[in-house]
């Protein structure tokens, strides 16, 4: 399947969860995602396990032939996951403020979730979801989304993820993927 | 007697009000269940005074997006009425008994009062449990049953003999002038009788034969704990007309 280049209608502060069941699929729902933030001048994080960061990079970089200079100059960040969801949540304030002094107005975030889940127990992840939605989401003018692998997850733990995350049901259609 | 300021660690909170530390993690953290934090790792430890408090506090309805605690408690069941389009045919999950219970109870009374027939299609276990709550809601949930209004049976033994089942009920009942259907399938049991793959054709089918015919609105109730992840994610592709209906109703 090709991937999407049509725009999610997201607006600041959305806390979405997206599911897909493929690898194409999960391209699908985190390269518009994240091409789309970078047009708009947002500083994009992809936070995902290293193989999951080289291959979104990749088909990211088939649209889009500055990614190179993107990545160079901070306007998208590839990272692996803090060790803890307290510590991830640190980064991101650390890393949002800094950004926000040097006169970045709006950031995009896709954290691809089976990387925070090889670290945490399911429940601890939750904890995660929650600190996002209390000390980042209130406080910078972001967009999340977390993807969610349906092949790994347990029908338990992707309705928690569907509890957490409200927003979804604002933007479904683009929400699930291959 | 228990000791009201007995601390419980969070298994044994979980199991004092029958709902996942996932639950209780959520809880706490939006500060609506009191707890107290010990050690270096600043683990969670709850009074049983307050796990009884926040059982007799709890709201009629959840705010958005946040679960019902599945507590054995009718009066927590929602029973805002809301409408919805006919032909719509949704999915909603659940993750625990009362959970399917609080799913079906909104659901059938909100047909019962708008006069339509409602159908209940679950175990014979299920379906005792959720009437159980749907009687305290509806007294006259007997005369209901009696007359035709709520039809509760088990499914067929295949897909296509409940498929025809569903065509032969809401084409004598609509005979009978009935205007309006509900139905509530608790999918687990028809998959339990079918393959994967067949469970999809009779998603499809129903689709295609019950839901674009009749005036019904229909939920397909999936219980998570038997549905795999990739389930979920097929069932909400599903069932797209399930993004339109308010979220505390398709999630429980």
């Amino acid at each position: 399947m090709g991937l999407s280049t049509e725009p999610v209608a997201a607006i600041h502060g959305n806390h979405l969860c997206g599911i897909y069941g493929t690898d194409a699929g999960r391209l699908d729902l985190a390269v518009p995602f994240l091409l789309e933030g970078l047009e708009k001048g947002s500083v994009c994080f992809l936070v995902a396990p290293s193989d999951v960061l080289k291959d979104v990079a990749e088909a990211m970089k088939e649209k889009r032939q500055s990614l190179d200079s993107d990545i160079k100059a901070g306007r998208l960040i590839l990272t692996e996951h803090q060790k803890t969801p307290a510590a991830q949540c640190r980064f991101f304030e650390i890393a949002m403020k800094k950004a926000e002094d040097e006169g970045v107005e709006s950031f995009r975030v896709v954290g691809d979730m089976w990387g925070l889940r090889l670290l945490v127990s399911a429940s601890e992840m939750v904890e995660l979801e929650l600190g996002f939605e209390s000390l980042i989401v209130p406080n910078f003018p972001v967009v999340a989304l977390c993807a969610y692998d349906a092949r790994k997850f347990t029908g338990v733990e992707l309705l928690d993820a569907l509890k957490d995350h409200a927003d979804t049901f604002k933007f479904p259609m683009r929400m699930l993927a291959d | 007697m228990s000791d009201p300021n007995e601390l419980l660690d969070i298994h044994g909170a979980g199991g004092f009000l029958n709902v996942s530390e996932t639950s209780l993690r959520r809880w706490t953290n939006a500060g609506t269940l009191p707890c107290l934090r010990i050690g270096r790792r600043r683990e969670r430890r709850f009074r049983r005074a307050d796990l009884l408090a926040f059982m007799e506090h709890q709201p009629l309805r959840p705010t958005r997006g946040e679960a019902l605690p599945a507590i054995d408690a009718p009066q927590r069941l929602v029973d805002q009425p809301i409408t919805v389009t006919q032909g719509s045919h949704l999915c909603a999950f659940y993750d625990s008994d009362l959970g399917r219970a609080t799913l079906a109870v909104g659901f059938l009374l909100d047909g019962l009062r708008e006069g339509s027939v409602v159908y209940l299609v679950a175990s014979a276990r299920s379906a005792k449990h959720i009437l159980k709550y749907l009687k305290q809601k509806r007294p006259s949930l007997e005369r209901d049953i009696g007359a035709g209004r709520l039809v509760v049976s088990d499914y067929q033994k295949s897909w296509r003999a409940q498929i025809k089942e569903f065509e032969l009920r809401l084409t004598a009942a609509a005979a009978a002038e009935a205007q309006s259907f509900r139905v509530f399938g608790d999918t687990w049991e028809m998959r339990k009788k079918s393959s994967a793959n067949s469970f999809v054709d009779y998603e499809t089918a129903y689709d295609q034969f019950i839901a674009r015919r009749f005036p019904v609105v229909t939920i397909c109730a999936y219980d998570v704990r038997r549905f795999s992840g990739r389930a979920v994610l097929d069932a909400l592709k599903a069932h797209r007309d399930t993004f339109r209906y308010p979220i505390e109703r398709a999630l429980a």
